[in-house]
């Protein structure tokens, strides 16, 4: 195991910069999430990790030792592709051994080890089988059996549940997690979806456009969001955000241009400015007797909750109540933010600006 | 309405049939009667009305074998052939993997395989046969061989290149990461995934070295001419040996049949290549 450095990584693929400069640590037996819209360079970085891809700048190290032009094969790091990408004219063991065959270890040593990591993954009865006769979620472990019996310093995991059904993602990344927390092995996971982010991570770095937009834990995240993108990211569903101008100087009290006003806490920052972007998650408001004005659009309850699409002042606001509610299409409501749950931010640059 | 929609379906049945009756005769015909020409004298051959009940006759085997040497021939079309596939299969089929997985500048170079590709066989005729005469490579093996692998290797590597793109590339990145050399990525995942295609490529070169008939005649003589050529030697000036002529057909050609059944599977595969994930 080990800690892994990005050090002012760039990455260009001709006059296109996908990269500009990275910079961060994954500390040693840490489980750290990418996460971030398809594009973002998320998956280009673990490339590069692996060393599928080559850096156009910067410094990769593995504990204090840069990597950069160390070959794939040579950097002990193991890696799950989305599409599993088993070899089809080989067994599961076959396929959990190839590795170990390709360095030579004894048949005896191959064999335990295969064994092993099928009885993590209870794949015990299916190694004499052939990939195409593995279910989805079947095949996935077998490539993280195949990881696992390398050994590596570092997992990494290329969008490994996007194939995969609903039912199916949610047992995996239990699975994923708990063998991570078995194994203490330094994890790099790559995904577009916040939940599994969210769930799964000690740390999460938020990506776009090549660029860290946030890093943290993922409650740090969800409850100090860096700025709008990351405030938007996270969080499902994602946060509302409202435009609104500063109704009095020195006063917190917020309004939208319909005039609607917007209650929020003390905030001394918004001395001198005169618009922001109010930013409320759905599961923060509540339905009151008092409050926010609102008209409700669509109801749709789930059972656990009820979500509600509402409009405040025209413009479209979802709502998450975790009791349900007697409200329909049509209805006047007020909703009542969580103390302390509102967040604001720079219209323009999108960062945060509460305390 | 039943009773009629069954009426249509039999009546569209039979018209199939039918349809595919008349084209099987319109292909089979003509093999049929070559090889029938083989076992027949010349006299049945050109007789009129033609003659489908005849007394069979070896004759013409007789006379390949006998007379003409029939059996050099067949050897240099089998040491041109065979040794033209290996070596056309050996280099194209690492050439279309690189150009599939590996290389990213590759656009330039399939471009030229195309090229030459296009350029019919009879423009560089003249050429090839000075470089032949200059090399002193006239009416040897070396020279048919080396023309056959340069006019099929650009086909061999298009067709491959076709097959190896079928294949994810993330299974070449899997293979890297778990330790394979590129040559190993070739050696252990990718030859065994493309195994079919790879047969397919090498019957389709198969058949074209084996058939081909205008660099043999432009760059033999009497020490490696090719079976094709020797159906040359039967038009003389007493007329055509039709017996000979069917006889060397049908050995000329059974060869590419029985290859190409024995290889079916993998030609039906070659032949709808993209068609199936």
């Amino acid at each position: 195991m080990t800690d892994v450095t990005i050090r002012n990584v760039t990455k260009r693929y001709g006059a296109l910069t996908v990269i500009p400069q990275l910079s961060f640590k994954i500390e040693d037996g840490e489980f750290v999430v990418l996460v971030g819209p398809s594009g973002c360079g998320k998956s280009t970085l673990l490339r590069m990790l692996a060393g599928l891809e080559e850096i156009s700048g910067g410094d990769l190290l593995m504990g204090a030792e840069v990597i950069n032009d160390r070959p794939a094969k040579e950097r002990d790091m193991a890696i799950v592709f989305q599409n599993y990408a088993l070899y089809p004219h080989m067994t599961v063991a076959e396929n959990m051994g190839f590795a170990l065959k390709l360095r030579k270890r004894p048949r005896a040593e191959i064999d335990e080890r295969v064994d092993k990591a099928a009885a993590i993954l209870g794949l015990g009865k299916l190694l004499d089988r052939y990939p195409r006769a593995l279910s989805g979620g079947q095949r996935q472990r077998v490539a993280m059996g195949r990881a696992i019996v390398r050994d590596p310093q570092v997992f990494l995991f290329d969008e490994p549940l996007s194939n995969l059904d609903a039912k199916l993602r949610v047992q995996m990344r239990a699975e994923i997690k708990a063998l991570h927390q078995r194994l203490k092995i330094t994890t790099v996971y790559v995904t577009h979806d916040q939940i599994e982010a969210m769930t799964m991570a000690d740390k999460i770095v938020v990506m776009n456009e090549g660029r860290v937009e946030q890093m943290g834990t993922p409650l740090e995240l969800y409850d100090r969001p860096a700025n709008i993108f990351v405030a938007g990211f996270i969080g499902s569903p994602s946060m509302n955000f409202l435009p609104a101008t500063v109704a009095l100087a020195n006063s917190p009290a917020l309004k939208t241009p319909e005039g609607v006003e917007l209650p929020v806490d003390a905030c001394p920052t918004l001395t001198g400015r005169s618009e922001v972007t109010y930013g409320i998650r759905p599961e923060h408001l509540e339905l009151g007797e008092t409050g926010i004005p609102a008209e409700v659009v669509v109801v749709e309850p789930t059972g656990s909750e009820t979500q509600l699409y509402v409009t405040v002042g025209g413009r479209d606001v979802v709502v998450v109540l975790r009791n349900r509610a007697d409200v329909r299409p049509g209805e006047k409501i007020w909703l009542r933010p969580r103390k302390g749950s509102a967040h604001l931010f720079d219209p323009n640059s999108g960062a945060r600006i509460t305390g | 309405m039943a009773t009629s929609s069954k009426t249509n379906r039999t009546t569209r049945k039979l018209l199939w049939t039918l349809f595919w009756c008349v084209l099987a005769f319109i292909y089979l015909f003509p093999y049929t009667w070559m090889v029938l020409t083989g076992f027949r004298h010349g006299v049945d051959t050109i007789s009129m009305p033609p003659r489908f009940i005849f007394e069979p006759t070896l004759a013409g085997f007789k006379h390949l074998f006998e007379v003409t040497g029939f059996q050099k021939y067949i050897i240099n079309s089998a040491v041109v052939t065979i040794v033209s596939v290996v070596l056309v299969i050996g280099v194209s089929a690492p050439a279309a993997y690189a150009l599939a997985h590996v290389s990213r500048r590759g656009g330039a170079l399939l471009v030229a395989i195309l090229i030459a590709r296009i350029i019919p066989a009879i423009a560089i005729g003249v050429p090839v046969y000075l470089i032949a005469t200059r090399l002193h490579q006239l009416d040897t093996y070396q020279a048919l061989v080396v023309i056959n692998v340069a006019v099929n290797i650009p086909f061999a590597i298009w067709l491959m290149r076709s097959f190896f793109m079928e294949v994810h590339p993330t299974l070449r990145e899997a293979a890297i990461s778990d330790g394979c050399s590129e040559w190993q990525v070739f050696t252990k995942i990718m030859l065994p995934l493309v195994l079919g295609g790879m047969l397919a490529t090498a019957v389709f070169v198969f058949i074209g070295v084996w058939n081909e008939f205008l660099f043999a005649l432009i760059l033999t003589t009497s020490v490696s001419p090719t079976a094709p050529l020797a159906m040359l030697g039967f038009r003389t000036q007493y007329g055509v040996q039709w017996d000979a002529v069917g006889a060397a057909a049908f050995l000329v050609s059974t060869p590419v049949i029985v290859f190409a059944f024995i290889m079916q599977r993998y030609l039906v595969q070659g032949m709808t290549m993209g068609s199936v994930k």
